[in-house]
């Protein structure tokens, strides 16, 4: 039976027909085949005028419909209503922008017309081939899972356990809190950052919404957008945590020592500890790698001195796998390695990065908050060494943003902990962007002995000679009895392993990348897959917890319990019984939406991951690969419209 | 009068989410751009199979325009990248058939860049006007 097509010429006010000639244009469409109406409107978008366009379609049995008006972009969905209200399929409607693409760009009414009904052309010869077109909804899993539990993922986590919301907090630490938890002061109101982060973690330890799993990893991401399978495992403590009560007498029984990475290894901890005081959850953990049970050595001394009966070296790693609507990943910073910096002989005694510094100045830190250099007294001066290893091609390009900022604070509170230390900083540039942050600097930039401005900060040399360390820099020199480099806030070492278990991509620097940096700072391209805090790119605290609740925010939208998820209707689909199993569309898939069925030997798209670019069906060698609502009939029709 | 005066055919395939509301906003900002100029609308420059430019060109275009996303904005990750890729590859397969490289071009426009698809449309309109129709040349090959 044939097609009865209906052409909808419209005015757009005197828009479109000032400068195309509508009536001439209808003419034109009555004359080709098949094309059983067509009518002029003033406005067809106009409610009068969808009206219209619903009794015509129905009262002519229209099968298939054009309109010639705005631009897709504008009103392509109101005439998919429209066809929707008339009992038509939706996707039978092909559009034709004779407003922005002719009207608007072309002076000349002839030619005008000309090309309005060369395109006009192109939309009655394409809709022939277009099919019917269903939407289809999956159901979809209300619950979440966070990863890390640094102040960007708890603050995601509380944002998401919403009623009726699970949320599976994962953190590969023994304890929560990240990076914020370890400082003593925050800038620029001074903050003390535990008291700040204390009622946030008890909430996550005590909101039953949320699931805490410490010492944790996530070994599997399975499955897309509603519907995740993420696989966690939750590694043995070897401490029952029902029985114990976070006493610490197990700590000193046990005879290993080994570097506390916490304290930026300033200071030394047990096999079976806890990283410092006040830590939370309460519960110390075994570190298997020192332990010597786990080296083959007969050694109960812990478990001996447990009043509770709460060691247990039997434990096992317990692999859970728990569903999700989405995932937002907050894995949090490093410091970049100035091991690798030839000129500030980092690691040596009294040369120590930011963070080793913040750990020296807290009340649960190496030296319980007295500032001491190695050799036990007070540093009578301190340098602070701005951009180390920042802000330079040789090592990490990018500014972090924040290290100005906290190497006055620290020079701050150094000077307030030993009154008439000497301060200096090193800089090239002062970089204070945030709220309160200049005013920090006014406030308290006197107390700084001496700002010493380098063109090249990584061009400096720090040596270390008997008593003090000297600095040497084009111009001059100084010396100081400590140094404090503030480093480039990198990844984590394994970031990559991450982004590649739940489809997200790294920039250079090995930073997620959102799914635009400026309009979708929290998503990424893969859908379900949110991003948070530093692993995302550096950031201060306040803009972390921005964008963790920007991401919780909008997963808590896309993901709404007891409502379906649509899926994307224009997908690709692959004709088995055409595909040569060539596998050459899987790979160039980037929603890894294409599987190779191994049995029949045919590459196989799942619909809902595949977002309908296309790029497969362009490269499939054997045409098996069909772009739903973009087929090779459909262009090749548009193409020979344009052309004839 | 104007019988006489070559007006080259082109087709243009713009990428949805980019180019196409680029040409949009040369619409909004009442810029001219050439009537000879055949718009075709896909969702990504990747969907773009090189077939399709053959086509155009066998149909009697006189020249076919492929543009996507800058680097970097592509709505479907980097479906740009892989249709510069085919584009590379295109370019040179169609020298060998006689078509010249101002009859193809393969550039980048956002969708705040009306001025900038206004402008290269018009480029290679005059690029076009200068070279000739596709089908002359073909003959004076022969």
């Amino acid at each position: 039976m044939p097609e009865k097509i209906g052409v909808f010429v419209c005015d757009c006010g005197n828009n479109i027909s000032d400068t195309v000639d509508t009536k001439a244009l209808a003419g034109f469409a009555g004359g080709q085949p098949d094309v059983v109406e067509v009518r002029l409107h003033r406005l067809w978008c106009s409610e009068e005028g969808r009206e219209e366009m619903k009794k015509a379609i129905k009262e002519k049995g229209i099968t298939r419909a054009v309109v010639a008006a705005c631009s897709p972009k504008q009103h392509e969905k109101t005439f998919q209503k429209v066809l929707s209200d008339a009992g038509l399929n939706p996707y039978l409607l092909a559009m034709v922008n004779i407003r922005e693409q002719v009207a608007w760009v072309t002076k000349d009414k002839t030619l005008a017309t000309k090309k309005a009904q060369s395109q006009l052309n192109s939309a009655i010869k394409r809709v022939r081939w277009q099919k019917p077109l269903e939407k289809t909804e999956i159901e979809c899993k209300k619950d979440f899972v966070v990863i890390g539990a640094g102040i960007a993922g708890i603050s995601a986590a509380l944002t998401l356990a919403q009623k009726n919301r699970n949320v599976y907090l994962v953190e590969r630490e023994g304890w929560i809190g990240g990076r914020v938890v370890a400082y003593e002061d925050v800038f620029p109101n001074l903050d003390c950052a535990p008291c700040m982060l204390e009622p946030k973690m008890d909430e996550v330890l005590h909101n039953e919404r949320i699931t805490l799993c410490a010492n944790s990893e996530v070994e599997n991401v399975k499955g897309f957008f509603g519907n995740f399978e993420v696989q966690i495992n939750k590694k043995a403590r070897f401490i029952d945590a029902e029985k114990c009560i976070g006493c610490g007498a197990c700590y000193d029984a046990c005879p290993v020592k080994v570097k506390n990475k916490f304290n930026g290894n300033l200071s030394e901890r047990h096999a079976v500890y806890s990283a410092f005081p006040g830590v939370l959850p309460n519960l110390p953990l075994i570190d298997k790698e020192n332990c010597l049970r786990f080296k083959n050595q007969e050694c109960t001394k812990c478990q001996e001195a447990c009043p509770f009966g709460a060691v247990d070296y039997a434990q096992k790693d317990e692999i859970i796998t728990v569903q999700a609507g989405a995932i937002v990943a907050a894995t949090g910073f490093d410091l970049y390695d100035l091991s690798k910096h030839d000129n500030f002989s980092a690691g040596l005694p009294d040369v120590v990065d930011a963070y080793q510094f913040e750990r020296l100045l807290s009340s649960t830190g190496p030296t319980e908050g007295k500032l001491l250099s190695s050799n036990g007294k007070p540093p009578a001066s301190i340098a602070f060494v701005h951009c180390s290893g920042s802000r330079d091609k040789k090592h990490k390009e990018y500014c972090s943003g924040v290290c100005c900022a906290y190497s006055l604070k620290l020079a701050h509170l150094a000077a307030k902990k030993i009154p008439g230390i000497k301060v200096f900083e090193i800089i090239s540039d002062w970089c204070l962007p945030g709220r309160g942050y200049q005013e920090f600097y006014n406030k308290h930039s006197g107390e700084l002995s001496k700002i010493i401005r380098v063109e090249d900060v990584n061009s400096i040399k720090i040596a270390r000679g008997d008593g003090d360390i000297k600095v040497d820099y084009k111009g001059g020199s100084i010396s100081a009895e400590m140094i404090v480099l503030a480093p480039a806030m990198v990844p984590k070492g394994d970031a990559s392993k991450l982004a590649a278990l739940i489809g997200v991509n790294l920039d250079k620097d090995g930073f997620q990348i959102p799914e635009h940096e400026k309009i979708s700072p929290a998503s990424t391209t893969t859908k379900g897959i949110y991003i948070a805090g530093c692993s995302s790119g550096p950031k201060d605290i306040a803009q972390s917890v921005l964008q963790a609740q920007a991401a919780a925010g909008s997963a808590l939208s896309a993901i709404v319990p007891g409502e379906k998820i649509e899926l994307e209707v224009a997908t690709v689909v692959i004709d088995e019984k055409l595909c040569g199993g060539c596998r050459v569309c899987v790979p160039l898939c980037p929603y890894q939406a294409i599987s190779f069925d191994e049995q029949k030997k045919v590459a196989v798209v799942n619909e809902v991951l595949c977002k309908g670019c296309g790029v497969c069906a362009s490269a499939c060698p054997s045409g098996a690969a069909r772009n739903k609502h973009y087929t090779v009939e459909e262009i090749f029709a548009e193409i020979e419209g344009a052309l004839s | 009068m104007s019988e006489n005066i070559f007006e080259p055919k082109i087709v243009s395939f713009l990428c949805n989410w980019c180019s196409y509301a680029g040409a949009d906003a040369a619409g909004g900002q009442h810029k001219e751009v050439p009537a000879n100029l055949k718009v075709i609308r896909v969702m990504c420059s990747g969907r773009v199979d090189p077939q399709f430019v053959m086509k155009a060109f066998g149909e009697g275009a006189d020249g076919v325009m492929i543009l996507g996303c800058h680097p970097g904005d592509c709505h479907y990750k980097e479906g740009n990248y892989k249709a510069l890729r085919r584009a590379k590859l295109l370019e040179k397969m169609l020298l060998e058939f006689g078509i010249e490289k101002e009859r193809f071009v393969f550039d980048w426009v956002s969708a705040s860049e009306g001025e900038k698809f206004a402008r290269i449309t018009n480029d290679m309109v005059a690029a076009l006007k200068k070279l000739g129709p596709l089908g002359l040349n073909e003959g004076a090959l022969k």
